[in-house]
């Protein structure tokens, strides 16, 4: 039951949170409010970019900002499953008898940045699969829960591929959001090398506990989403597949495989957050829109033609967010000039409150 | 106050709706009124009320078609069009979060409302037009209804014998329909249809020649005498004439006395009530009748026993007896009635049984056809 202090502890919590993570991350607004989204709604993310673009940083800064405790996992070619699970070690009471004792691995945290991912074998990649999805960790038989909330932030890549393993789609799939991280622009540089220059220390407080995290959850969860804009996400899904009977255009001609009902949830759960953070007490279709990149690009198998064309996940899933935005009766450049008219915000939230 | 502003835009939408339906409605009636000038043109029909009475009775039947079964908004449609004007889907999901009472759904509706309120009136003007066809749909309206009435100005200039038709049905089809015309000739009616069109091979429908006052009906032009006539398996087209006479003065006299000049030498008009016997002498003098039976010709005829001999034979069968019996004057014409001499006749002939006698052939064929008749 969704109170009038939960709202405002909601927007004060997003005020500080985004106020924090100002103080060590210069830009890349959208994906700073993506990472926070997806913490809020619950998902885990994945942080594509060259390198040197923040990608770590960032997560380390979510790590103070959320007091919560942090670990980091360093993935290697070498790195074995145990070494990201734990294992069970021989430990010798006072007794004298041996007995096995489980040693937790990094992940029994809270907040996992697991760095590099691509570069784990696909064996020690699979040891997350577990954890991102169910939150538990199998090990020798013995299930264990992990502490709530748990969200793996993980950074990747795409450029030296060399040694790498690429992620499978099992695993792509238990990303809320795929943020691709980009080169900062002119101000934004001269910024951050302005900053580094005094200190590389971070500096960002902790502002929202675990608990409170939970309670913002569970106030996002409770937004109402109209039947019609639940109908324009799932079918913005449903659109991705080939062969559905609601395939995009763009999708008979460039996708193999489409997204997975997991797409739909982590639409609609992020959408209620984004929504909230806008002090907005529904779902919009502007919102589906906003957030159908970051949640359907890593879910989309292309196929050859996509590839031979040059054509990008992000330039089929406009081209389909566009389609069926038409099938809805709604232009998505005009909804988000309307949405930018109405609410006066031209740069996004972490902009605004920066 | 939810329900207030709900109500508001619902009658601009209906208005937008009313108007899309007439649009609508005028395309699909110019369509209509199209084809029916263009049949009009090509068969030469030369009625122009033709299309235009098509074209707006499907108008206005599409019209109203098009709005409640298409057109007609729904209070969802409403609030959908509402959230046009920059809400968000706030309105949307006000509408479905009507019932709930949660904070959220509280929260939600004021939220909704407040924006709703703070829409200017340049924004309701663009989400709730008055005219909101699409660009295809306009061109598609002009084309249609410009194509509608220039075929019916062609038709009906082709109808007015301004242009020419191509008339193209083809002959074969052309002979498929016989007309049949039934005229009349002197002063009289035909009783039922005068005029009938009908298919090659079927029946005309049954008509009557029925005399004015002072005429009578004496056959048609084709010779048929009876004055009802079915004609039957029509292959051609057919036009016959009902033909009436008038009824000469003298036989008036002659109905009313029912008697001639026997001292004229004339056929005595009483005849068939004064003799009795076939074979007898016309009237008193009788033998007159021989020579001067048929002074009066046709006289009989008024009251429909008149003779055709004029033999004065007294039995009705002398001409100016005025009631002997003949296939021509067995009609009701207002004057002459078949009972007028069936009495007479039925009389004559009880008489003749009565004493024994044998009944003259014209008593017997009198009889049999009238009760055939009946």
């Amino acid at each position: 039951m969704i109170t009038e202090e939960n709202i405002r502890e909601f927007s004060e919590k997003c005020d500080n949170i985004f106020t924090q993570l100002r103080r060590d991350v210069i830009g890349q607004t959208e994906v700073v409010e993506g990472t926070v989204i997806a913490m809020i709604a619950g998902g885990n993310v994945l942080l594509e970019g060259v390198p040197g673009v923040g990608k770590t940083r960032l997560v380390r800064s979510l790590g103070r900002v959320f007091d919560m405790p942090f670990s980091r996992i360093q993935f290697t070619p070498d790195l074995m499953p145990a070494d990201v699970t734990g294992t069970n070690i021989i430990v010798k009471g006072e007794d004298g008898n041996s007995t096995f004792q489980f040693q937790p691995g990094p992940i029994f945290s809270n907040i996992v940045l697991a760095d590099e991912i691509n570069r784990a074998t696909p064996k020690t990649q699979s040891a997350l699969l577990e954890a991102m999805q169910e939150h538990t960790v199998t090990v020798m038989g013995v299930s264990r829960k992990m502490k709530e909330p748990f969200f793996v932030l993980a950074t990747q890549n795409p450029v030296e591929q060399d040694g790498t393993y690429p992620l499978p789609e099992a695993q792509m799939d238990r990303f809320m959001f795929n943020l691709i991280v980009p080169n900062p622009g002119l101000d934004e540089l001269m910024a951050i090398v302005n900053m580094t220059q005094k200190t590389m220390a971070e500096v960002a407080e902790p502002v929202c506990s675990g608990e409170e995290l939970l309670k913002m959850r569970e106030t996002a969860n409770g937004v109402p989403v109209a039947e019609d804009v639940m109908r324009y996400a799932m079918t913005l899904c449903s659109a991705t597949h080939a062969s559905g009977d609601q395939a995009s255009e763009a999708a008979k001609k460039y996708i193999r495989l489409g997204a997975s009902p997991r797409a739909g949830q982590a639409l609609i759960s992020a959408a209620k957050v984004m929504a909230l953070m806008k002090g907005r007490y529904n779902v919009a279709y502007s919102d589906i829109n906003a957030l159908a990149k970051p949640v359907l690009r890593h879910r989309m198998k292309l196929n050859f033609e996509a590839i031979a064309d040059r054509v990008s996940p992000d330039a089929i899933v406009d081209m389909i967010v566009e389609e069926v935005g038409e099938r809805f009766g709604i232009n998505p450049k005009k909804e988000a000039a309307k949405t930018e008219e109405t609410e006066g915000k031209k740069k996004g939230l972490f902009a605004k409150k920066a | 106050m939810q329900q207030t502003w709900i109500n508001d835009y619902r009658k601009r939408l209906v208005r937008e709706k009313i108007v899309t339906s007439l649009a609508f409605g005028l395309m699909v009636g110019a369509g209509a009124d199209f084809l029916a000038a263009l049949a009009c043109y090509l068969f030469n029909f030369k009625g122009i009320w033709l299309p235009l009475t098509i074209g707006g009775g499907v108008f206005l039947l599409s019209s109203v078609l098009f709005y409640f079964l298409k057109f007609r908004p729904t209070e969802r449609d409403v609030v959908r069009r509402v959230d046009t004007m920059g809400l968000d889907e706030r309105a949307v999901t006000m509408y479905e979060l009507k019932d709930e009472d949660s904070f959220i759904a509280k929260r939600q509706r004021e939220d909704a409302v407040e924006k709703v309120a703070a829409v200017n009136k340049e924004q309701v003007k663009r989400a709730f037009p008055l005219f909101a066809l699409k660009t295809w749909a306009v061109i598609l309206l002009f084309t249609v209804f410009l194509s509608g009435a220039g075929m019916t100005t062609v038709a009906g200039l082709a109808g007015a014998g301004v242009i020419d038709s191509p008339d193209i049905l083809p002959d074969k089809d052309r002979e498929n329909f016989c007309i049949v015309s039934y005229l009349t000739e002197g002063q009289g009616d035909v009783e039922g249809e005068p005029e009938q069109t009908i298919l090659a091979g079927e029946d005309a429908t049954t008509v009557v020649a029925v005399a004015d006052d002072g005429w009578m009906f004496t056959k048609w032009s084709d010779g048929v005498k009876d004055p009802a006539r079915t004609d039957r398996k029509i292959l051609e087209d057919l036009s016959v004439t009902a033909i009436f006479e008038e009824i000469a003065e003298s036989s008036e006299d002659i109905d009313g006395e029912a008697g001639g000049d026997a001292e004229d030498g004339d056929a005595d008009k009483n005849a068939p009530s004064d003799n009795n016997d076939s074979s007898a002498p016309a009237g008193d003098s009788g033998q007159g009748g021989e020579g001067d039976g048929n002074g009066d010709k046709g006289d009989g005829s008024g009251s429909g026993n008149g003779g055709q001999e004029g033999e004065g034979k007294g039995n009705g069968k002398g001409e100016g007896a005025g009631g002997g019996w003949s296939d021509g004057n067995q009609i009701i014409d207002g004057k002459t009635d078949y009972r007028d001499v069936r009495d007479l006749y039925y009389d004559q002939a009880m008489e003749i049984i009565r004493n024994g006698g044998e009944l003259p052939d014209y008593l017997r064929e009198f009889i049999e056809q009238y009760y055939g008749s009946i």
